[in-house]
């Protein structure tokens, strides 16, 4: 933490004196860094430093106490800023729309977990592997379609079959097997080698 | 509005039982603090995006609560512990994302002095010996906003309110040209006078 002994030489009285001109010492010289401590409050600050940038900054490089001065300035000033940010109207506005949005976003996640919402997302990849499957083997049972997809629970694979009945990229043949189900023409032509 | 003196945990379990002003109590506790944070490590100076940042924080941090996958609590077990350390952990992993986004923001690292190492210094930049065992807990946030509120008394109703005006970031010009009781004083008055001010913050503790 900064404890810039230099810059707290200087007393009250001092600035009740003549006022000085930007970066030149207060005190009459006598602290060597006062200049640069009053030209780093005001580049933090965002104001004329009275100086060439370059000049702070090489100082900067090599005194220790003016680069924690230089950093705990900083980091005050932003406090100082938030502060007074934090009484404006618009501010208590914001908070409130913002917990608005958090909110609304807990109350989405809980109807996406059991309601359609997010659904096409987890038929999506069922749906694909149920195609390649099929694809693969060219005709399944529908009543081994859970099976087939073992690694999804028997609502995801029943509602992957039902999605690719939908979207008439599988059709259901009866086979003395069973009711099965197998590809339709336009699907099987997307199979590579089904061309070959 | 639940009791503004309860626990992050108990605030917690309140909203989740269905007291939504007990997020608001707890989103104001922390906003600030995050956005002070975010300021710090962020290469990004846009307000907005901490904005962003502190609300996807909010809602990854209550979603895995709300899921079981992180139980606050003020035990340092695994998957389980404060609700504030979880809150800052999940911040800085959303805003290096962000960072990485934004690679072309990064500061040149000659072009500005770096920070001293700050060897008296906790790890929040605190030196140790500034706040007791019982006020570990506090953010540098806190620690700043702390030091002003010591200060105040101190000033002078003159230094108060150059103090006041210099927060809401008006220029020595604008308030040497606006304000009635600084009017009077001199660009380079207002300037020592803050430099003033800046001294004794820097002595308060």
């Amino acid at each position: 933490m900064a404890k810039n002994n230099n810059n707290n030489k200087t007393s009250d009285a001092a600035a009740k004196k003549q006022p000085c001109a930007i970066g030149r010492p207060a005190s009459g010289g006598k602290d060597k860094c006062e200049k640069y401590g009053i030209a780093v409050m005001n580049l933090v600050m965002g104001e004329d430093i009275g100086m060439p940038q370059e000049e702070l900054f090489a100082h900067l490089k090599v005194c220790k106490e003016c680069r924690s001065d230089l950093f705990e300035w900083r980091d005050t000033y932003t406090v100082m800023r938030m502060e007074a940010d934090a009484k404006k109207p618009e501010h208590k506005q914001k908070v409130t729309e913002m917990v608005a949005r958090i909110e609304k976003d807990l109350l989405c996640d809980v109807t996406k977990a059991g309601q359609t919402a997010d659904r096409n997302m987890e038929i999506g990849k069922p749906a694909g592997d149920l195609w390649k499957i099929i694809a693969r083997e060219k005709i399944i049972r529908v009543a081994d379609i859970p099976q087939k997809l073992i690694k999804y629970d028997i609502d995801q694979a029943y509602a992957a079959y039902g999605w690719l009945g939908k979207e008439k990229k599988v059709e259901i043949v009866y086979h003395e097997i069973g009711k099965c189900v197998k590809l339709t023409k336009d699907e099987e032509a997307k199979i590579p080698f089904a061309n070959l | 509005m639940p009791d503004n003196q309860l626990s992050d945990e108990a605030l917690v379990q309140a909203f989740l039982a269905g007291d939504s002003p007990a997020l608001t109590v707890l989103f104001e506790r922390y906003f600030d603090p995050l956005k002070f944070y975010l300021i710090k490590i962020s290469w990004i100076h846009d307000k907005n995006v901490y904005e962003d940042i502190i609300q996807q924080t909010f809602m990854l941090v209550l979603r895995a609560i709300k899921s079981g996958k992180f139980k606050p609590d003020r035990v340092g077990l695994s998957r389980r512990g404060k609700f504030k350390s979880y809150l800052f952990e999940t911040c800085r992993n959303i805003c290096w994302q962000e960072n990485k986004k934004h690679s072309q923001c990064m500061p040149a690292t000659d072009a500005f002095p770096k920070e001293p190492d700050q060897e008296s210094a906790g790890p929040s930049g605190i030196p140790d010996d500034v706040f007791t065992q019982r006020d570990m807990d506090v953010s540098p946030y806190d620690y700043y906003r702390y030091k002003l509120q010591k200060v105040l008394p101190e000033l002078n109703d003159e230094e108060k309110r150059l103090l006041i005006l210099k927060s809401e970031g008006k220029s020595y010009k604008e308030i040497q040209e606006q304000d009635q009781v600084l009017g009077k004083h001199s660009i380079d008055y207002l300037m020592l006078m803050m430099y003033n001010i800046k001294k004794k913050i820097n002595k308060s503790r």
